[in-house]
């Protein structure tokens, strides 16, 4: 999945690391285009180890992409709207030197991929702190506001939303085409629904995300 | 303008992984417990769950420097057991190292623990345990879930899972500020526990199972057609607690890895042959001394030693995939993706090490009095034998009396 593939918010259920470290690889290896991958995570989630592997760092031209993989550790939706506000800063700066700069305008903008695992405990843990209303509050204005930048073209920016498979289950089967178990797994998320409410992924997926992976 | 740490930063800065001294699950674990990271470690009563412990913090001070003055400290948190210091004493004979190093805590309450993490990610810059093993985390959870559950007089059962899962991500968010600030690593020992519960169908909990009447809280099957599918498994007391449901993944997120320790029923070891004898009056001894009675057992298997170590796979990531680099078909079945480790686990030294190789250890058992070389060596087996009750481990297998030519 090339970042032009990639739709406004995308939604990734459950990856593998080796699927997760082959995206970030072939996303940030072109040499023409400066891609920088924000690795947002509630959890210690990078897979540090297997991306050494398949990318290792002591060669040179790797550094460039070890320069651009930024780390960050957000554990409730305050953290994750000041994070976002700044990526959107970095983006809104972009665009004014590319005006200025007619050279660097001709030359492709900094390209930005936003990854953010663990949106479900930030939630909570905002529901903790201030309340429900509170933290769905920030979750829209923080999916309105990537929405929002993603839309224009001089300010690129393309999120991935990971999520449990399970929250997932009856796009993910739809995803997969297989019919007899989607009926089944139907069964068990319309009672789920009816107990419980949508999952906050389901949520996101009806209301914000253009595709999921 | 940027901000986040560089991915290049964050390798330079990580400390290495602190290896557990068993081969194979280093492996798994990417050489050892990884810095920024919780493990949960459970296991059941007297598989070593805290010897385990004791050998991650010996290990760890090995690391360290006599002489240095370590600004990174180890930190064991006892719930309801003692820490084994002992241990640590005979391992480290100039103890100044053990007691500069290794700071003692003990919490009993699940609040009490929630405070303690909270101030101690406010204390972060100047003091920073690198380790911190809590031994008993699973007890301070379900005392906390039935103080819960005793309080409101059974009202909440119905909600005491969100109750559970809430409390758990408060609690692990705090633990994991605290981890990513100084680098630290957490390793929880709990306990397990019995439960017929497996499914991750949502809402069928109450539909397919039953509470036990017998107030030991088991879920079983409640359709006795369905009876040979009620196995009962060992799962994390975190898990199979009171306050069972579907929704543990939303504080499994911020484990690691899981590891089950559980005893090797399955291996078979070499034959070992074990001698015991004692002296007997019958009425044909002809001196006062009597006759010399030999046991001979020979032992198939050594229960009390061989250990599996079962590494779950929480995040459902395929770890042969990923080693084969995508090529290999991705299994399906939970089971074939956990990794199972076996080890050994010396209960004289009480620590867990590599199995070593059979045929090495021939030569061991050649310096045991076998039935030949015993009939003229009776002091020698008498010197041996409370050592070999000792360690007389489960005995499955042939046994004989044989009466020597004395009687």
């Amino acid at each position: 999945m090339k970042y032009e593939d990639l739709e406004l918010i995308t939604l990734w259920p459950s990856p593998t690391r080796a699927d997760l470290c082959q995206f970030i690889k072939e996303n940030l290896l072109n040499k023409h285009v400066t891609t920088q991958l924000f690795f947002i995570d509630a959890t210690n989630s990078f897979p540090l180890s297997h991306f050494q592997q398949l990318v290792p760092p002591d060669l040179l031209e790797n550094v460039k992409i070890y320069e651009n993989i930024r780390i960050n550790t957000c554990l409730d939706l305050e953290e994750l709207s000041a994070i976002t506000v700044k990526i959107l800063q970095i983006l809104s700066m972009n665009k004014i030197n590319a005006q200025k700069d007619t050279e660097d305008a001709a030359a492709d903008p900094l390209k930005i991929i936003l990854y953010i695992n663990g949106l479900e405990v930030m939630c909570r843990n905002s529901q903790f702190k201030s309340s429900p209303q509170r933290s769905h509050e920030l979750i829209r204005d923080i999916l309105l506001k990537l929405r929002v930048m993603a839309n224009n073209a001089r300010a690129p920016i393309r999120t991935v939303l990971e999520f449990p498979k399970e929250q997932l289950l009856d796009y993910y089967f739809m995803k997969k085409n297989k019919t007899s178990a989607l009926s089944s797994a139907s069964m068990h998320n319309k009672r789920r629904r009816m107990k419980n409410g949508d999952s906050l992924a389901e949520y996101i997926w009806r209301y914000y995300a253009d595709s999921i992976i | 303008m940027s901000f986040g740490i560089p991915l290049s930063q964050l390798i330079v800065e990580s400390p290495k992984p602190l290896s557990s001294g068993i081969t194979g699950l280093d492996e798994i674990l990417s050489l050892g417990f990884q810095a920024r990271s919780i493990y949960e470690i459970f296991g059941p009563p007297g598989i070593g769950k805290t010897n385990f412990g004791v050998q991650l913090v010996s290990r760890s001070l090995e690391k360290m420097k006599p002489l240095e003055t370590n600004e990174d400290k180890i930190l064991w948190i006892e719930a309801f057991q003692d820490m084994p210091i002992n241990i640590l004493r005979e391992r480290f004979p100039k103890f100044d190292i053990v007691e500069d190093n290794v700071k003692r805590v003990r919490i009993m309450r699940f609040g009490q623990l929630l405070y303690f993490f909270q101030n101690l990610f406010k204390l972060s810059q100047s003091t920073k345990y690198k380790l911190i093993i809590i031994d008993g985390f699973s007890q301070l959870v379900c005392d906390h879930l039935c103080t819960l559950s005793k309080r409101s007089g059974g009202m909440i059962d119905k909600i005491l899972h969100d109750l559970k899962c809430r409390h758990l991500i408060l609690i692990f968010t705090a633990m994991t500020k605290y981890t990513h600030s100084t680098g630290s690593t957490i390793i929880l020992l709990n306990d397990c526990m019995n439960t017929a519960f497996q499914s991750n169908e949502f809402g069928s909990l109450e539909e397919d199972y039953e509470v036990l009447e017998d107030g030991s809280n088991f879920y079983v099957n409640s359709n006795s057609e369905r009876r040979k599918s009620n196995v009962h498994i060992l799962k994390s007391a975190l898990v199979a607690n009171i306050a069972m449901g579907g929704k543990d993944s939303t504080w499994e997120v911020f484990l690691r890895d899981r590891i089950g320790l559980f005893r090797d029923w399955n291996e078979q070891a070499d034959e070992t042959i074990f001698v015991k004898s004692k002296r007997v009056k019958t009425p044909s001894s002809q001196d006062d001394e009597g006759c010399t009675i030999k046991e001979v057992r020979i032992n198939k298997r050594n229960f009390e030693n061989f250990r599996i170590a079962i590494v779950f796979n929480l995040h459902g990531d395929d770890r042969d995939k990923d080693r084969d680099g995508g090529r290999s078909k991705r299994t399906r079945n939970s089971e074939d993706r956990n990794r199972i480790v076996k080890f050994d686990f010396d209960r004289a030294t009480g620590q867990f090490r590599d199995i070593i190789d059979q045929k090495a250890n021939a030569a061991n058992i050649g310096s045991i009095p076998t039935l030949s070389a015993s009939s003229s060596s009776c002091s020698q087996l008498f010197v041996n034998m409370e050592s070999d009750d000792n360690q007389m481990p489960y005995v499955e297998g042939k046994e004989e009396v044989i009466y020597d030519s004395e009687g």
